[in-house]
């Protein structure tokens, strides 16, 4: 009766409404709670019972699946597809041994991403950065989870139970669309002990809501603004460069890392721990550290998966910038299939080349060199590097860049009033500089504070319940009045 | 549930009292803060309304007819027209509906006196009204918060939450309190009698009729069918305007006309309206669907009407005011020539 409940209530809102993300009120106020109220129930009701666990995991899965499906039945077919399919090989793999059956696994599913993501551009389509109708969503996290799974069981890291642990792990909506990619051997273990887990609430409750305001309240504030300065409505000039780099790094760090922060915290709610996805990354001295804050679990994955299977560090210096080159380029189509992505992935390759080639080679005059001008450098890179990813094609971002070179008719136009900057920062007619000033102030306070994850872990439930409280209302609020905007990696 | 987790669960619900509180309260102070602060929203309709009380308070004849309403009527009526017939001052106070049914009665009852008849060809929202304060609503108490005394609870708690932030911020900053001469609404767009001119079909751009075709049909039937608050609130006006010795009629306002009003529950919802109102004490002349007009008689929404289109309804209205103004035995108007 409660599923059919949910489900009803589900499928009727959406009937009338967008799709349900995290950010929007039919997630917050209905699936949510629901999914939430009934776990706890059957976790209290059913700890005594041995099927107790089977039915916690069936109402978690179940309630997964809706989530998927309510984006689209289509979509959920391919997921159940790879579900089904990547099951069948790991018991193959168990009966068999992996020689032959882990290479074709990994092979059917990078084919499932190659697919639906890079044969639209196999046939002359090279649109990109946008979402097409044919990706199913999430589909590069849970593949890649999926693979992960696969060379840890052949690994004898994990093996594969029966029963619902391993559809779970790949369909757990907190992370389903848009990670942390997980590995089995994080969250299984996890999951065969659900019922005694801990649900602490606080912790999970002020994670949700320190996400919830990291992306409504910054991220989808700067959608606007950084929306008009890659659309060219302000020319080319230094200034809008800069904007576009730096506004744009700052939305989608806050967009992403507020859905990862929504993660973990849904499913520290259910007493599931999630793997963190961002350490601070605009903190980072070097381009190398960068990428050990910015999308952790991904990075792991690249270096797990592909950097140190390709031979790693283990070989010749120029065998290791070529693993390293040809491991960031995979990163970056991984993100989409436009060779901006390749160049960007690229462009971050030789630049992890050039840093590892600068410590081996000129570790001492590195070292020499300020915090400050490391910083000041890697931050300027990494946020200009963000154009090519964000423009539309190779052609727009040199387009972009090229303004560097111009100076803007005025240096820098008054930015006004606090509330008149308040009330003209999410707006489409939001000036560059006004876009780029809040960005950086943005920036520049959380570059002082401790992680989400750190502050939650230290802070009292006092505290933690006082600002979950704050930060929803500030986001309900704020949803009253602007209506639910998409997370950026979904079309990835 | 042992001590310690009594404990805990007392110091997270204490949390969320405190921040619950906190943010109520950080809200209500920048609201409280910028109320009877002008703003660029509400300048046009102040205008218009100290133009039309300056045409009262010119008019020495008693009575008048006072046109009550919102935009449809400052479009719709011809007061020239209807002064001609009556042999009567007209004036047109009707403005703007968006400023809701809380304030737009008050608005005008100053103005009605003993033998007035008060004409409101009020907009469906304005007379049904579900207690959810639009923007416009909003924006005009902020500026004009001596209505928020007749604010019900459901009212007053959706539009502290609907309030949006920049609209609450806005008032802070001063701005530019003047209506620009090409604003399409104002005082500079009214006549003598506070009927919107310009209005001619000729002087339509193609992109208002286009907005006016391309327009959806409203969702009244959805919202509006058993809603109670707008016609509670007129009810409260009626009452002291009647005591007073007005005479007083409702009619339906003109309105773009859709297929789907005509089936279904759109005709039942227009089909209740005369009633409704009639239950209420007041007369009600004619049906909803009679004012229903073609998007070319549309000027740019879908309550204003062409100039053209104007003399029509008007002509409709000259139909149906003397029979209540018998039923009202105002003798002056009576005994006027009709």
């Amino acid at each position: 009766m409660l599923l059919l409940l949910l489900g009803t209530v589900t499928f009727h809102e959406i009937s009338y409404r967008q799709h349900m993300i995290f950010s929007s009120n039919l997630f917050l106020l209905i699936f949510l709670p629901i999914t939430w109220l009934v776990f706890i129930a059957l976790k209290h009701w059913l700890r005594a019972y041995r099927a107790g666990a089977a039915l916690l995991l069936c109402w978690l899965l179940i309630a997964s699946l809706l989530f998927y499906a309510q984006w689209s039945t289509r979509d959920l077919g391919v997921l159940l597809f790879v579900v089904l399919v990547n099951w069948v090989f790991a018991y193959l793999v168990s009966l068999f041994g992996s020689r032959f059956w882990l290479p074709l696994i990994v092979v059917v599913n990078l084919a499932v991403i190659g697919f639906f993501k890079y044969w639209p551009l196999a046939q002359g389509d090279t649109s990109t950065l946008i979402i097409t109708a044919g990706l199913p969503l999430g589909v590069s996290f849970y593949i890649f989870q999926a693979i992960a799974y696969q060379v840890d069981h052949s690994r004898g890291v994990i093996g594969l139970d029966k029963g619902l642990y391993f559809p779970l792990f790949l369909c757990f909506f907190p992370q389903l669309i848009a990670g942390p990619i997980v590995h089995g051997r994080q969250l299984i273990p996890q999951l065969k002990k659900i019922t005694s887990r801990p649900i602490p609430f606080t912790l999970g409750l002020s994670m949700l809501a320190i996400g919830l305001a990291k992306k409504v309240l910054v991220a989808d504030t700067l959608a606007g603004g950084v929306n008009a300065i890659y659309a060219g409505t302000y020319g080319e000039n230094s200034i809008v460069t800069l904007a576009a780099g730096v506004t744009y790094g700052t939305q989608l760090y806050f967009d992403f890392s507020g859905y990862a922060d929504m993660a973990v915290g849904i499913g520290l709610l259910f007493g599931l721990k999630l793997p963190q996805n961002f350490n601070q990354p605009y903190n980072a001295t070097s381009v190398t550290l960068f990428w050990r804050r910015w999308h952790m679990t991904l990075s792991r994955f690249l270096r797990d998966y592909v950097y140190i299977p390709l031979g790693g560090n283990r070989k010749s210096e120029s065998h290791r910038l070529a693993n390293l080159l040809l491991t960031m380029g995979l990163g970056g189509i991984w993100h989409g299939a436009g060779l901006q992505f390749l160049v960007w992935g690229f462009l971050h390759g030789c630049i992890l080349s050039v840093e590892h080639l600068g410590r081996r080679h000129c570790g001492v005059i590195q070292q020499r060199l300020p915090r400050a001008v490391r910083w000041f450098l890697t931050f300027t890179v990494v946020m200009l590097l963000w154009i090519p990813f964000r423009a539309n094609d190779l052609h727009h971002a040199a387009k972009i860049l090229s303004g560097i070179q111009t100076l803007p008719a005025v240096v820098w136009p008054s930015i006004g009033s606090v509330t008149d900057l308040i009330s003209r920062v999410d707006s489409s007619a939001s000036s560059p500089e006004t876009v780029l000033f809040c960005s950086l102030v943005v920036l520049a306070l959380v570059a002082t504070r401790p992680t989400s994850w750190r502050w939650a872990l230290q802070a009292s439930d006092l505290k933690r319940s006082f600002t979950a409280t704050l930060l929803l209302l500030l986001v309900l609020k704020t949803l009253v009045d602007r209506p639910d905007a998409p997370f950026l990696y979904f079309q990835f | 549930m042992n001590e310690k987790q009594k404990a805990r669960l007392l110091v997270t619900l204490s949390g969320v009292f405190l921040g619950g509180m906190s943010w109520m309260i950080v809200w209500l102070v920048i609201i409280a803060l910028q109320l009877e602060k002008g703003h660029p929203d509400n300048v046009w309709v102040k205008d218009a309304y100290s133009l039309k009380t300056r045409a009262i308070t010119s008019t020495d004849a008693s009575p008048k007819i006072l046109i009550v309403g919102g935009s449809a009527s400052m479009f719709g009526v011809d007061s020239s027209l209807l002064a001609e017939q009556f042999g009567t001052p007209v004036i047109n106070f009707a403005v703007n509906a968006g400023i809701g049914t809380y304030a737009l009665p008050a608005l005008a009852d100053p103005h009605i006196s003993k033998g007035d008849v008060v004409l409101m060809p009020l907009e469906y929202r304005l007379l049904l009204w579900d207690g959810i304060p639009s923007y416009v609503t909003l924006s005009w108490v902020l500026e004009h918060p001596e209505s928020l005394r007749r604010w019900r609870l459901k009212s007053l708690f959706s539009g502290l939450w609907q309030l949006p932030l920049k609209r609450a911020l806005a008032s802070y900053d001063s701005s530019d309190l003047t209506v620009d001469s090409e604003f399409p609404y104002g005082a500079h767009r009214l006549n003598s009698h506070g009927d919107q001119t310009f209005t001619h079909a000729s002087e339509r751009s193609e992109q208002q009729l286009a907005v006016v075709e391309a327009l959806e049909p409203e969702s009244y039937a959805e919202n509006l069918i058993n809603s109670k608050i707008g016609l509670q609130e007129w009810q409260f006006w009626w009452r002291q305007w009647r005591e007073r010795g007005a005479c007083l009629l409702v009619v339906p306002p003109p309105m773009l006309a859709h297929i789907s009003y005509f089936v279904g529950e759109s005709k039942l919802f227009f089909d209740s309206v005369p009633h409704r109102v009639r239950h209420r004490g007041v007369a009600y002349k004619g049906q909803p669907q009679m004012t229903f007009f073609p998007a070319s008689a549309m000027f740019d929404t879908s309550y204003h009407l062409t100039a053209e289109a104007r003399q029509q309804y008007t002509q409709w209205i000259i139909e149906v005011l003397p029979s209540t103004i018998q039923e009202c035995r105002v003798p002056a108007l009576d005994e006027s020539d009709i």
